[in-house]
């Protein structure tokens, strides 16, 4: 799991990280997943609120 | 705990000639002194406070006064840059810019005269909001010392809440200004993504951070939001930004209470937000927001991404600088494929859109500022609604949504729990409208906490 051998964590607190890296990724994979996107729908390329129209 | 004196009481105390600004910063240092439980402050000199009071208590001498808050001492987070306290974000990994100059909002507070107090402890590089994890140790919470103060702005909130100082600058990108504010009792305002200069506060997430002011009164938040607002030729993101202009809202608001799966909170918490607004003025109605899950999916993956990007080099340089905790967080980051960030981005636009057009009229959204009573410091882990989730993943439960959506907001106390600890109510507003917002939010207390 680890990215680099140099910043693994200590021992101790390994399974620990592990445990939070392995459940942080599975959550944001699922969760994007979770919802559909159609082809109209463009990314904030640079994110500025007033872009979006509000109703009023 | 009573009321404390506020900023606005400092203002009229230091014009009406009651308080000078070097009483004010004398009476800050001690209380500071009194109360190094709290480990709110990670640098506080008692020569460069002094000096600044000192010279704010000649020029009002001499009638030269600069501002309403010059000689008020505030504190300052620690990854804001300051002329005269290192920076260090509460991190061993140094981030390589200590001195020198100040982020913007501080250079606005020290030119209208207000006292630099002191740098505040915080969860290292903001990247988490618990506040236990600092290179000099826990931050423990006024009302409760046994109690966490909610972060990455805690130190901020413990020394405002204990009355060291009356206001302090904390900085949000998944509620850091509001989580800390909440559990320690104060308020605390986060503003509109793209009207605060973010110049000078050292990133967890560029497009998720804002600073923002953390008071003892709402008036508070008025006297200092001029010195965040507008634009700044060293953040483009503030380009089209207006300038603070106050406003009234005559009109009883419209208030709507966000509810539904992945919004749960604990029985206590709901039981004190529905009494509270009970009270408020104006229609009330529910509306769920679909998708919760996948919006702070997008949320979560911009924060690591973005916090990855600006570590990467310092990561590879200094990586025994980082607790353990953080250089996990970072490596999230690394892991995450450029379509699910861009997918993210998708979705940040899809939220802003089905809270403006989709919902119901409104002029502020309401949610529990934490979904729980503020957790002990020993505890891991919080069960609420049917839900089991960590301690740092319950403070940021509610709080993503206006980082993600880049709404202002705002939280109020409004009462407590069982256990003596504060409870806070959020209002979010539409983006830009930050001092629509504030004109609610005043009504709000005023039905709530009577003040004002």
């Amino acid at each position: 799991m680890i990215v680099d051998d140099r910043l693994k964590p200590t021992d101790d607190e390994n399974d620990q990280n592990v445990y939070r890296i392995t459940e942080a990724l599975k959550r944001i994979s699922a969760g994007l997943k979770r919802i559909e996107i159609s082809s109209f729908d463009e990314p904030a390329h640079l994110f500025k609120p007033e872009v979006v129209n509000d109703k009023e | 705990m009573t009321r404390n004196e506020s900023l606005t009481d400092q203002i009229a105390a230091l014009a009406d000639g009651s308080q000078t600004a070097l009483s004010l910063a004398k009476r800050s240092i001690t209380r500071a002194e009194q109360n190094p439980d709290l480990n709110a402050f990670v640098a506080l000199d008692e020569i460069i406070v002094l000096s600044q009071a000192e010279a704010a208590t000649q020029r009002r001498k001499e009638g030269t006064t600069l501002s309403p808050i010059d000689g008020v001492p505030i504190a300052i987070k620690d990854n804001y840059l300051t002329q005269d306290y290192p920076t260090t974000a509460c991190s061993d990994a140094s981030p390589l810019e200590q001195g020198g100059i100040d982020a913007t909002v501080v250079a606005n507070l020290r030119a209208a005269g207000a006292v630099i107090f002191a740098k505040t402890n915080m969860h290292e590089w903001a990247y988490g909001a618990t506040n236990n994890t600092s290179n000099i140790g826990i931050t423990r919470n006024p009302h409760n010392l046994d109690h966490i103060t909610g972060g990455s702005s805690g130190g901020s909130g413990a020394a405002v809440a204990a009355g060291i100082v009356t206001a302090a600058l904390g900085s949000d990108t998944g509620g850091s200004v509001r989580i800390p504010s909440s559990a320690c009792g104060i308020y605390g305002f986060k503003p509109s993504y793209g009207r605060a200069s973010r110049h000078g506060v050292l990133p967890l997430s560029w497009s998720l951070d804002a600073p923002g002011p953390m008071t003892t009164a709402l008036s508070d938040i008025e006297y200092l939001l001029p010195y965040f607002l507008g634009p700044d030729p060293k953040d483009y993101s503030t380009a089209n930004a207006r300038k603070f202009e106050s406003t009234t809202f005559s009109k009883p608001p419209k208030l709507i209470n966000l509810k539904g799966p992945g919004l749960e909170r604990a029985i206590e918490v709901d039981r004190t937000i529905t009494a509270a607004l009970s009270k408020v003025e104006g229609s009330h109605s529910e509306a769920q927001l679909p998708n919760v899950a996948s919006y702070f999916a997008a949320w979560e993956a911009i924060l690591h991404c973005e916090a990855s990007t600006y570590h990467e080099s310092l990561l590879q340089q200094c990586p025994e600088g980082y607790s353990s905790v953080t250089r996990t967080h970072l490596e999230a980051g690394c892991r995450l494929t450029g379509v699910q960030l861009l997918k993210s981005q998708i979705l940040r636009t899809k939220l802003l859109q089905v809270l403006l057009n989709d919902f119901p009229d409104w002029d502020a959204l309401v949610l529990p500022t934490l979904p729980v009573p503020v957790p002990l410091h020993e505890q891991d882990w919080q069960e609420f609604g049917g839900r089991k989730v960590t301690t740092q993943d319950s403070m940021t439960w509610f709080c993503w949504i206006g980082n993600l959506a880049g709404l202002p907001c705002i939280t109020l106390p409004v009462g407590n729990s069982s256990t003596g600890l504060p409870i806070g109510m959020m209002l979010m507003g539409k983006p830009g409208r930050d001092e629509e917002l504030l004109a609610i939010a005043r009504k709000v207390d005023h039905n709530i906490n009577g003040g004002e």
